[in-house]
């Protein structure tokens, strides 16, 4: 059936034959006879002044190629209304804070235009925009349904705007094989819209981006004609999560999904649409530590690096200055180091005695990689990535459909950073924010295989509204403050839905590990915030494909009344979700229940009894806490625990977790971080059904090592690996672990560190 | 609100406030030359106290209507609502001298003794009657969408039998969803046929002819048993003979039990999902007479709380003007 609608369809118009196809002057260069491939795919049609080419909302599968004429194009739904600059009466400010309305945010709005399907993007004040000849539009809507050609059931993509010929226009309607297959490859018509992108749609873009908020005519102008535009097939990663950034994207046209890879799974950030942004990370400076080992214990040393000059030496002195007081074979001042583009440049210096030596060669002067080390007098100096400042990816992103991309690469940014350190500051800040958000995302997701808790729909979630029904009175005063929340009176929260024991999970947003909700908002009006509160903004135009998208029913399309005052109000549709009360300190259904029974959960470690299926026996005593190097004799200590543990049975994962003995992460991906063990084993290599897996690690095997938990003994057993497993050293194959011992595993060095005593 | 250990503070400080309180009637009395007198600097305290808790009390209604409110949590001011609310009985039974007076006087403590008692039933109320609810209705839903869903399972009840017996020849008026026997029908773009449009034709289909082949004389038997008892208690109000025929979870099994001893063995899938929407009504009614008993009480507490207040502040200029 889909087939039948993309490939063939009675487009109406008038079809052209190729030979008039070939001769209309923007197609100059494609052939006559590839036209003739396509029989009836494309038709031409004339519209009077004022006539409806396309509606907003409405499923489409064809794109629309502007001959002659002018065409109008706007979104009909209402948007914010401009707030009144009047400051609040005294009166009023305290009526409101009874109320607990929450404060009016000043600033600037987080989006300035709304992402629609057509070269241009439409101001948020007034929605409206005026395409002339030569212009493509709904070529989204087109690709879209070409790439749902083989599915049974397909989900259009719907119009994001309105089109409205402004005088007499003459349209090509087109079927997206045409699009896709002719169009698309004729570098002529491609380039010309590429230009009609970049003169139209993409400064409006880089201004949408917060960071580049600021910036002069001129930079602009600089980034616009380095932009580089690429194209992305369904499927396609675009970056890895840690990969080195070098360039930083703005989306075009498309989807593109972001996720991040944790121990317990893959979670899905967000859906990126059109005007959205990714990659700022690129653009930061590189930035470096080097730290240095003596040979003796305890001769450490370690200082941040950038592109000053730094000096180290025996008694090296200053603010950037490196001292390895230690090391009699260095000079005072022997060597200075500083960050060249991704590397460091190392050079002895005049007062340096001694030769620096790098891979088993005396240098003078050299570039060290991020991991290499060096050797001067008697310390190894290692060149190490700033973790905080780091330029590499936080995240996957991979294309959902047929994406286009500009791409800006940190180097055409680099030589503009000088000239604008605030452009500087606020993309370090960004960096900031995005690892501050990641550590807080890796305590919230839970450790233990995501993928099995993804079999109960409950864990799909990470925060679920429950109401207990021994307690509910069935009051719906729940229901009535999510209606009184909300300006528009529609409650988020309906008082229905699955049961599980004694709770009523109700229909609310579960705030998803994997929002399919954000995969196909024609203007990009659902997003996730830093919170993952799902919000969806004003400028939604109701065609409910998040509602049928969303497999709970967690979202409606509810008829709202707009207008401005000035016209008469007439009910649009809108798409509602909850967004947890994001402007409060609370859900304020749960703030509501006067009989305290709703509540607002993380579902794993609230079903956490009923997800457990197995059971540990912990001793009560204290793990006697001892160095690595200094241990009480094995068989001594093996006889003490028996007579004075008690056991417990632990059946709830929720306090089993915190038990079991964790890794903290000493060099490696993510070092600061801990991972915590698992019962009865955990395994680590570069497989994926290694526990924790570490794909990139060369040193790694694919099941490189695990850890058992015997007898309530925890024992590291090396799986035959290539590189061997390092205790506190020394290789070894099977060892019971001790707090405090340091355990390598390919690249990845972790501390054993004893867990909480029950 | 389920009164247990978290309410312990408020029981704690109230029964502080009432000790002190009744240490302070004591006194007062015993010392009074005509005995305690509303009208005396004590009684008059005890009244101020008393009005001013009471007017407190009033304002849950209004803390509820803006639930964002920084003025604690509702649960809190419910918690308040009883505890002070019963302190309140005792500020006033001392402003009373424990007399119940005259005229305006003794119809204020008649109201106070009803709204008291009325609110301590409702609080009995909703200990146990949610949890009735839940053991008793699993099946149930949102209280007012109630004779919507009633409706709905009529519906789909003679969408159910037709497939056996053709057309009942009832109508319903203009159906609220659309019904086609189970099916999903999506937009068809060669055939430019909406899934209204479909699913109205299989209606028809339906209507026309038996779907199930069941002998004409097990037809007619379905079709009377369902016109006669089952249909009429899928009714907004069924008849007293309905309610009693369906009165427990045990007479629907037994009633559908008999039909399938009867019907063929072609029919049991439709007498199979009879039962089960015939068993989601009964739930239903029982949910509706407990929503009932667990909110009906407020409709005699919260008018003459209003009242109350009222005709106190009418006491009150009444007293210490003349």
């Amino acid at each position: 059936m889909a087939k039948d609608v993309i490939l063939a369809a009675d487009l109406g118009g008038t079809p052209l034959a190729p030979d008039e196809l070939a001769a209309i002057p923007d197609f100059a260069g494609i052939k006559k006879e590839i036209w003739g491939k396509f029989p009836g795919a494309i038709a031409r049609k004339t519209f009077r002044p004022g006539e409806i080419i396309l509606r907003e909302g409405e499923s489409g599968t064809t794109a629309f190629y502007l001959l002659s004429g002018s065409v109008e194009i706007f979104v009909n739904n209402p948007v914010a209304r401009v707030e009144s600059r009047r400051r609040p009466h005294r009166l009023t400010k305290i009526t409101n804070y009874i109320k607990g309305l929450p404060e009016r945010q000043q600033g600037r709005p987080a989006r300035t235009h709304i992402p629609i399907d057509a070269a241009v993007d439409l101001p948020l004040d007034n929605p409206i925009a005026t395409l002339e000849a030569g212009e493509l539009f709904g070529e989204m809507a087109a690709l879209a349904a070409l790439k749902q050609e083989k599915l049974k059931r397909p989900k259009f993509y719907p119009r994001s705007a309105t089109v409205r010929a402004k005088g007499e226009a003459v349209v090509l309607e087109m079927l997206p094989n045409i699009l896709n297959n002719v169009l698309y490859n004729a570098a002529a018509f491609k380039e010309k819209l590429n230009q009609g992108y970049r003169r139209r749609a993409l400064e409006t873009h880089l201004r949408s981006v917060p960071a580049f908020a600021g910036l002069s005519r001129e930079f602009l102008e600089h980034l616009r004609e380095r932009a580089e535009l690429v194209d992305f097939q369904p499927g396609q990663t675009i970056c890895r999560q840690g990969e080195v950034a070098d360039c930083f994207y703005l989306i075009r046209m498309g989807f593109v999904k972001v996720s991040q890879e944790f121990p317990g799974g893959e979670m899905v950030l967000a859906y990126l649409s059109r005007s959205s942004y990714f990659g700022e990370m690129g653009l930061l400076p590189s930035a470096f530590r080097v730290r240095a080992r003596g040979t003796a214990a305890g001769q450490i040393a370690e200082c941040a690096l950038s592109r000053e000059q730094l000096i180290c030496g025996r008694s090296a002195e200053g603010e950037r200055a490196l001292a390895i007081p230690w090391d009699e074979y260095l000079s005072r001042e022997h060597f200075e180091m500083r960050a060249e583009g991704r590397q460091v440049r190392v050079r002895r210096l005049p007062s340096g005695r001694n030769p620096i030596s790098f891979r088993q060669q005396p240098l003078d002067s050299f570039l060290v990689s991020p991991g290499e080390s060096f050797l001067a007098g008697g310390t190894t100096f290692e060149v190490l990535e700033d973790p905080f400042q780091a330029g590499r990816r936080t995240a996957t992103c991979s294309a959902v459909d047929y994406v286009q991309l500009v791409r800006i690469k940190a180097e055409d940014f680099a030589g503009m950073l000088d000239r604008f350190p605030e452009v500087n500051a606020a993309i370090t800040e960004v960096a900031r924010a995005r690892r501050q958000m990641d550590n807080q995302l890796l305590s919230r997701v839970q450790t233990l295989s995501v993928n099995d808790f993804l079999k109960q729909e409950l864990m799909q979630g990470q925060n679920l509204l429950l109401l207990d029904l021994g307690k509910c009175t069935r009051c719906d005063e729940c229901s009535k403050a999510c209606a009184a929340t909300h300006q528009d009176g529609v409650t988020r929260l309906i008082r229905e839905g699955l049961r599980f024991d004694k709770y009523l999970v109700a229909t609310s947003c579960r705030a998803c590990m994997d929002p399919l909700c954000m995969m196909r908002c024609p203007v990009g009006s659902i997003r996730r915030k830093e919170s993952l509160d799902i919000v969806i903004e004003d400028w939604c135009i109701g065609c409910g494909n998040c509602a049928a998208d969303c497999p709970y029913g967690n979202i409606n399309i509810v008829n709202l009344l707009g207008g401005d005052g000035r016209q008469k109000a007439e009910p649009r549709p809108k798409a509602v979700v909850c967004d947890l009360c994001v402007e409060y300190p609370e859900p304020n259904c749960v703030r509501a229940c006067a009989h305290g029974a709703a509540i607002r959960v993380e579902p794993t470690k609230y079903f956490a009894q009923e997800l457990a299926g197995f059971q540990l026996a912990v001793p009560a005593a204290k793990p006697a806490a001892g160095s690595s190097v200094d241990r009480p004799a094995a068989a001594e200590e093996q006889k003490a625990p028996e007579k004075a543990a008690e056991t417990r049975i632990i059946s709830n994962i929720a306090d089993l977790l915190p038990l079991l003995p964790r890794l903290k992460v000493r060099s490696g991906p993510r070092p600061g971080s801990v991972l915590q063990l698992r019962y009865p084993s955990t395994s680590f290599g570069r497989a994926p059904e290694a526990d924790y897996r570490f794909a990139d690690d060369e040193k790694m095997s694919r099941l490189h090592c695990q850890i058992v938990c015997e007898n309530n003994r925890f024992v590291l057993r090396d799986l035959n690996s290539t590189n061997g497993t390092l205790v506190n050293g020394n290789q070894v194959s099977e060892m019971d672990l001790r707090p405090g011992d340091v355990v390598v595993i390919g690249q990845l060095e972790v501390e054993f560190v004893a867990g909480q005593t029950p | 609100m389920i009164v247990d250990r978290s309410h312990s503070r408020w029981m704690l400080g109230c029964a502080a406030l009432g000790l002190g309180s009744t240490a302070a009637y004591v006194f007062y009395a015993l010392r009074a030359p005509n005995g305690p007198s509303g009208g005396s600097p004590a009684g008059l305290a005890f009244a101020f106290a008393g009005a001013g808790l009471i007017g407190f009390e009033c304002l849950l209604s209004l803390r509820k209507k803006y639930p964002a409110s920084p003025l604690g949590r509702v649960q809190t001011w419910l918690r308040a609502h009883i505890w002070l609310g019963l302190l309140s009985l005792l500020l006033i039974l001392f402003h009373a001298g424990f007399r119940w007076g005259q005229g305006l006087a003794l119809l204020l403590m008649w109201l106070f003794a009803v709204i008291t008692a009325s609110g301590v039933f409702g609080l009995v109320l909703q200990r146990y009657l949610p949890r009735r609810i839940t053991e008793l209705a699993p099946r149930e839903t949102l209280y007012d969408q109630i004779p919507q869903v009633i409706r709905l399972l009529r519906m789909e009840a003679d969408e159910r039998v037709e497939f056996v017996t053709a057309d009942l020849g009832v109508d319903d008026g203009e159906p609220a969803a659309l019904y086609a026997g189970g099916k999903k029908f999506y937009f068809d773009a060669a055939q430019r046929k909406s899934a209204a449009e479909k699913v109205e034709a299989e209606r028809q289909k339906r209507k026309a002819s038996p779907q199930i082949a069941v002998d004409e004389e097990a037809g007619r038997a379905l079709k009377a048993h369902y016109l006669q008892e089952i249909r009429p208690f899928l009714a907004l109000r069924p008849s007293g003979f309905a309610r009693r025929l369906f009165h427990n979870p045990g007479a629907v099994s037994a009633y559908f039990q008999y039909l399938r001893t009867i019907m063929p063995v072609a029919s049991h899938d439709v007498l199979r999902d009879l039962e089960a929407i015939c068993e989601e009504r009964r739930q239903l009614a029982v949910q509706a007479r407990l929503h009932r008993w667990l909110h009906g009480w407020l409709y005699v507490h919260v008018p003459l709380s209003m009242a109350f207040l009222v005709l106190t502040a009418v006491h009150a200029v009444l007293s210490l003007r003349y």
